[in-house]
């Protein structure tokens, strides 16, 4: 979902072909076993959909502007290349909810009706009583707290095992 | 050298306002050059842009599932809770035909209503959903919210065994029809065969095992910590791999199950071909495209347990559940031994 997002800043998209690459997965759940690299091939069939859609979505002009060419190859090589382990990802995830919980209450609400409501600067910071600008610069903050609170538990759970 | 490390550093921070930019679309054009140049040219950029991109992800799977608003932190038990501790919301169930569509629960406002459900998925659509419903031991005689989430809680700690045949289809071609039996009972048990025997595959609670045919019986505890590619050295790894996910809450939670009914589906009692059996309709009040947009279910009248149970999902594709029999198991039964005698056991830990 990440990668989707990165590319295409589309979270109702990113679902959308997330499902539609999910379905293609599954259907070879069962199925002899001719693919030798299933990770690699899961991320190409992501790769696929997402590409496609972001055809079909630069055709229906639905977007102001779209992430740029350059910056989708690379990110999409990023991806492929990716060899983070499926372990390191379900501690990230883990220590990613420990780290939501410790968020004070004015933190989870601002994190919640941006990405649970999926509500812009404007209709934020009017619900807030704040401006557009203060509010992107708080939802920067958060999203640096987290990164960094992740980053500082995976540590803390490295140096104790 | 302290200049050196500074600039480093000061170059860190450049790259990460501008992820940070990226993701909220604020980069203009050479902003975006400048990111794709850090990410093609540093580890660590490259290793920053994709640690952030996983946490974006994460939060917009957790908002979409509606995870994030303090008050949701355990959002399935405090609905139940709240639902058992104010029967005064409660229905009348005096008519035979009505809707229950207000009395799930809260309701979600619209836009949580598009929400993706659990990712399934890993991912995790067909078999997930399968199990699931294979899970859903009992539903209500009723359509009261208050009852159903009573008896759907006993249920789930309920240690009984039921027996499901299910099978598969799909309408377009190649037209194809897999059956399989399930085993299940409470504590996340089953054992779960395909109708030609190739395997069978099941969990007595603590290990996850499958084995083949004169084949050895692998058995873990910890699939989702083995490495990769030690995993694929595991017959019908993908499947028990769904099986075995912890962020596939579909999978044998019943009050999960229930979360998902009370937040994507509304459910209305039809009219029943037999007196003994009620026939519910529970209908997708969101879309996607591997999750059922209408699930029948006929369950018994008088002890509640689901008989049958059809979903059609939006591909075209159809699973049907039908209750074998609810004999008791011994408890052996969801063991590996019970099922591969005599067979070398292959067990894998994630420190292998």
């Amino acid at each position: 979902m990440g990668y989707l997002y990165a590319i295409t800043r589309d979270a109702d998209l990113s679902e959308e072909i997330y499902q539609n690459a999910a379905v293609v997965v599954m259907e070879q759940v069962g199925k002899p076993g001719t693919i030798r690299d299933f990770r690699a091939w899961a991320k190409e069939v992501v790769r696929r959909q997402a590409f496609h859609a972001i055809r079909e979505r630069e055709k229906a002009s639905k977007l102001t502007r779209a992430v740029s060419p350059e910056l989708i190859d690379v990110v999409s090589i990023a991806f492929a290349e990716d060899q983070t382990e499926s372990v390191a990802v379900t501690s990230e995830s883990a220590a990613l909810k420990d780290c939501l919980n410790g968020l004070p209450t004015d933190k989870r609400t601002l994190v919640a009706l941006r990405y649970e409501s999926g509500a812009s600067f404007d209709s934020i910071s009017n619900q807030l009583n704040s401006t557009p600008a203060a509010i992107q610069r708080a939802l920067s903050r958060v999203r640096k707290l987290l990164h960094g609170c992740i980053q500082k538990k995976l540590r803390i759970a490295e140096e104790a095992s | 050298m302290n200049h050196h490390l500074n600039n480093e550093a000061s170059n860190q921070d450049n790259v990460e306002e501008l992820i940070i930019g990226h993701f909220e679309g604020n980069l203009d054009a050479d902003q975006e050059k400048q990111l794709a140049a850090a990410i093609s040219n540093s580890t660590e950029s490259k290793a920053l842009f994709l640690s952030y991109m996983r946490m974006e992800g994460r939060l917009h799977s957790l908002g979409h599932d509606g995870f994030l608003s303090a008050d949701d932190a355990q959002p399935t038990r405090s609905r139940v809770n709240a639902v058992n501790v104010a029967p005064a919301n409660r229905s009348s169930t005096a008519e035979p035909v009505k809707s229950a569509k207000s009395n799930l629960g809260i309701r979600r406002p619209k836009y949580q209503q598009h929400s993706r459900v659990w990712m399934a998925s890993s991912s995790v659509a067909v078999c997930c959903m399968l199990i699931a419903i294979v899970c859903w031991g009992l539903w209500p005689s009723s359509v009261d919210a208050s009852s159903v989430l009573r008896k759907a809680q006993n249920a789930a700690a309920e240690l009984i065994d039921r027996t499901y045949r299910i099978t598969i289809s799909r309408s377009e071609p190649p037209s194809r029809t897999r059956e399989f039996t399930i085993n299940v009972r409470g504590g996340g048990r089953f054992v779960i065969q395909p109708a030609d025997g190739a395997y069978v595959m099941g969990n007595d609670g603590t290990d996850f095992w499958v084995t083949q045919e004169n084949g050895p019986v692998w058995v873990t505890s910890d699939f989702r910590s083995i490495a990769p590619e030690l995993r694929k050295t595991i017959p019908v790894w993908r499947l028990l791999g769904l099986a075995a996910s912890p962020d596939e809450p579909l999978l044998l939670g019943i009050s999960d199950l229930l979360s998902l009914i009370e937040r994507k589906y509304d459910v209305e009692l039809v009219a029943s071909d037999t007196v003994k059996e009620h026939h519910m309709r529970a209908t997708a009040n969101w879309s996607r495209p591997n999750y059922p947009e209408v699930i029948d279910l006929w369950s018994d009248v008088e002890s509640g347990v689901v008989l049958r149970a059809e979903s059609r999902l939006p591909n075209g594709r159809q699973r049907r559940f039908e209750l074998v029999e609810s004999a008791k198991l011994s408890q052996q039964w969801y063991h590996y031994s019970e099922h591969a005698p005599g067979r070398k056991v292959k067990r894998i830990h994630a420190a292998d």
